[in-house]
């Protein structure tokens, strides 16, 4: 599935990268110098990459509206859409003979990055099926995913629409960064006449290899995402859907839920450490449940302080958001940090863009949220200005194949 | 536009999981600080050093029993506790700084905070300290002055509630409007411990934005909304409802007196309830998201600062003496904050959120940044 390359990292350090598909992982962080990356993925398979690929440093969300074409047109630009970004993924899009009176068909910017780990992920929104009127645009009614339909609206919740929603997203990973905004601005390219950029997101991580013992940390400096589902029996149940309750083209496929999180970092910065812990449930530097132990240390939610209470609050993020809540079901987290200017008060706007991968959204996601939203002491701190989910389609399965067929099969 | 850090933190990264104590011994090295380093074992307490010369000395402390620690200091007496660092769960670690003297002093560590646990001596040889627990009078004299201050705004926000009340309930809206943003600034004053009261804030303080589905909206801001009612598709309370609605407001306002009077304080609640009242102007205020249908935002953001002020005045003498430069900080903070807000301000009315520009919106988000971030070290000072 994937192909298999050594990966160069910092400072002359190398590591055999072993990639193996969905259960793969690799040693070391990204690097954006000018050292080609040399890390391909291949969009061919059973899964899409970008899921359980282990999550790179450099982050491009597209959301695209599509325009008023029929059936076929779309279908056409699933085909173009799926050879470009294989291209992309190889590194090879400028690999095609040019005419010296026509512009080139690679934008060139991104030349020597190789496949920089570059993993590109389609998705389909609700309103792919049934528009605002309800109209089924495309004939794919019936094969509507069983829990494909926008978030319920929250306390709290500041959404802005130019920030949230689809017909169709493309998530773009990858250990460069322009390599990363290289592969949007052409796949955005290609779609002109067939669908038009509806709102992006640029994220980064960084710091943290992209391992399975570590996770990245967010803007206010802690560990999220730390009970991401590890192994390969947790994945199956939580993340990839399988068997013949939802469409066939669903298969191996999953579902995307994506929150854009404005962190009001002015007033978090001084706030005392004392507090920031016991908002999240953890000590900030280890990322150690307060319970003790170390990172990976399963919260002790019984161990209690000197007058009684649970060392980790009842309000805190890592309580309220703990898997033991929610019969063990577990979202597999994948989300970026985000800086995008000032905000109307002239404040860095900065935050989280939350990605979270489940085969069920009613029952992995949306009672996490739903907690959340209620009684999470961060709650103080963030707002969430974006929303939006995404049905992902299993992979194509070879060059004869594209994103999405199986929408077309009947 | 991490290019450049992203070497160092990784070599932190791998630092940090092949040695974890290590690297935070690295990074107090750095400060050159007075550091000792305190292990908190299944059976002792046991310092990297028994003897540090005073001054402000930082507890490194660790626990690596199996259960929940905690760490006294005792003064020579063996009986006044100097600091304390509490619910330390296992392989936790946690930095405590103190002020020490000359003297003898005690450290005692209690592993599942039990019994009598671990101790080991420490000796504090002459340095650079004033008297450890020097400002403690001063500290307790300004903490009763708070207590009384706080009890005086819920005295006076109880009296102008009702006036409020009877003005809205028995139709007389446009006084009910005059009086709404005056009436509201005794609350703003002492917001954060109003706010530490969690079933009463939002009976009386929800405004509509955060309200969830299903939950009954009462208190300020449904009568605000009320009061400066939308232009279309809102349906106007009836009479017994703004009946219902006031009394309501005058009765959890009565229960907020009764509760703020045996309400005691320490000076780092006050000092983070400073820090708090600029956080609540910051969010809400500068935004005008606060009063989202009077448009008063700017009579929430005077009284906030005044509520941050008076504990500033009261902490003065300390801070003055521990921390010269930050009260200079502090003082034109102040000075700056409120020149803005005199601008916009003819005898006791302010200009409306919506009349402000966005360059004076801006211009006040600064000034605000400007004292919250001082403010915020106010804490670390006062208890340091």
């Amino acid at each position: 599935m994937t192909e298999v390359s050594r990966r160069v990292f910092l400072g002359g350090l190398t590591a055999a990268g072993s990639v193996a598909g969905s259960s793969g992982f690799l040693l070391g962080a990204g690097s954006d110098s000018a050292q080609a990356i040399q890390t391909r993925y291949s969009i061919y398979g059973e899964k899409q990459v970008g899921i359980t690929t282990p999550a790179q440093n450099h982050l491009y969300l597209l959301a695209f509206d599509l325009a008023n074409i029929t059936r076929s047109e779309l279908k056409d630009l699933l085909k173009r859409w799926t050879i470009m970004a294989s291209a992309l993924m190889a590194g090879t899009l400028n690999d095609v003979p040019q005419n010296y009176e026509a512009p080139p068909r690679d934008t060139g910017e991104a030349l020597l990055a190789g496949g920089s780990a570059l993993t590109i992920t389609f998705g389909f929104g609700p309103s792919l099926f049934s528009d605002s009127q309800g109209d089924d645009r495309f004939g794919f009614a019936s094969l509507t995913p069983l829990e494909l339909r926008q978030l319920p609206q929250l306390a709290r919740d500041a959404i802005r629409d130019e920030e949230s929603f689809g017909d169709i997203c493309i998530q773009i990973c990858g250990d460069n960064s322009i390599a990363v905004f290289h592969a949007g601005r052409n796949l955005i390219r290609e779609a002109f006449g067939s669908a038009t950029l509806r709102c992006s997101h640029s994220g980064f991580n960084g710091a943290v290899p992209a391992s399975k013992a570590l996770t990245a940390r967010n803007l206010f400096g802690f560990k999220d995402g730390t009970a991401n589902p590890m192994v390969d029996k947790d994945l199956e149940d939580n993340i990839w859907i399988s068997g013949s309750v939802e469409p066939a083209f669903m298969n191996g496929g999953s579902y995307l839920a994506v929150r854009k999180i404005k962190m009001h970092l002015d007033t978090w910065d001084r706030s005392p450490l004392r507090e920031q812990e016991a908002i999240f449930g953890r000590s900030r530097d280890a990322g150690a449940p307060l319970s003790g132990g170390h990172e990976h240390s399963a919260p002790d939610f019984a161990m209690a302080s000197k007058d009684g209470t649970p060392l980790i609050p009842k309000d805190s993020h890592l309580a309220i958001a703990h898997s033991s809540r929610y019969g063990g079901k577990k979202m597999l987290r994948r989300g970026y940090s985000y800086e995008n200017g000032l905000d109307k008060v002239g404040n860095i706007e900065a935050g989280l863009i939350f990605i979270a991968y489940v085969n069920s959204l009613k029952e992995n996601f949306i009672p996490v949220l739903e907690a959340l939203a209620k009684s999470d002491a961060l709650n103080e701190y963030i707002s969430h200005v974006g929303t939006a989910v995404f049905a992902i389609p299993q992979a194509p399965s070879d060059e004869n194949d594209f994103i999405g067929s199986g929408l077309f099969e009947s | 536009m991490l290019n450049t850090s992203k070497r160092l933190t990784l070599s932190i990264v791998i630092s940090l999981s092949s040695a974890l104590l290590l690297s935070s011994c690295a990074k107090r090295a750095e400060g050159g600080a007075n550091v000792i380093e305190l292990e908190s074992s299944a059976n002792a307490c046991k310092a990297s050093t028994q003897s540090i010369s005073a001054g402000s000395v930082t507890f490194s402390i660790i626990n690596t029993s199996d259960k929940v620690t905690e760490v006294y200091l005792f003064a020579s007496d063996k009986k006044s506790i100097v600091s304390e660092a509490e619910n330390i769960g296992p392989s936790i670690s946690r930095d405590l700084v103190v002020e020490l003297s000359e003297g003898a002093y005690y450290i005692q560590c209690i592993p599942g905070m039990k019994g009598d646990g671990f101790t080991t001596n420490l000796e504090v040889t002459p340095g650079s300290a004033t008297t450890t627990g020097a400002h403690q009078e001063e500290l307790d004299n300004a903490a009763a002055a708070y207590k009384e201050f706080v009890i005086n705004q819920a005295i006076l926000l109880l009296e102008e509630t009702k006036k409020f009340a009877t003005l809205y309930s028995s139709g007389k809206e446009a006084a009910a409007r005059e009086l709404y943003p005056r009436a509201r600034m005794y609350w703003e004053r002492i917001e954060p411990v109003a706010e530490s009261f969690g079933d009463l804030d939002p009976i009386l303080d929800l405004r509509e934005a955060d309200l969830e589905e299903g939950q009954t909206w009462t208190g300020w801001h449904l009568i605000e909304k009320d009061l400066w009612a939308p232009a279309s598709g809102y349906q106007a309370l009836t009479k017994n409802e703004r009946t219902a609605a006031s009394n309501m407001l005058v009765e959890k306002t009565s229960e907020l007196l009764t509760r703020v009077k045996s309400l005691e304080y320490k000076p780092f609640q006050m000092s983070n309830g400073a820090k708090e009242l600029l956080d609540e102007v910051a969010t809400g205020k500068v935004t005008g998201e606060e009063e989202i249908w009077s448009g008063t935002d700017l009579y929430d953001f005077q009284a906030n600062i005044e509520g941050a002020e008076k504990v500033y005045e009261l902490l003065r003498s300390v801070v003055a003496k521990k921390d010269p430069a930050l009260s200079k900080k502090l003082e034109r903070g102040f000075a700056n904050v409120y020149s803005l807000l005199d601008a916009q301000r003819s005898g006791t009315s302010f200009t409306h959120y919506s009349q402000l520009s966005q360059k004076e919106i801006l211009e006040m988000a600064a000034a605000v940044d400007a004292l919250a971030e001082p403010l915020s070290h106010l804490t670390s000072v006062v208890v340091g």
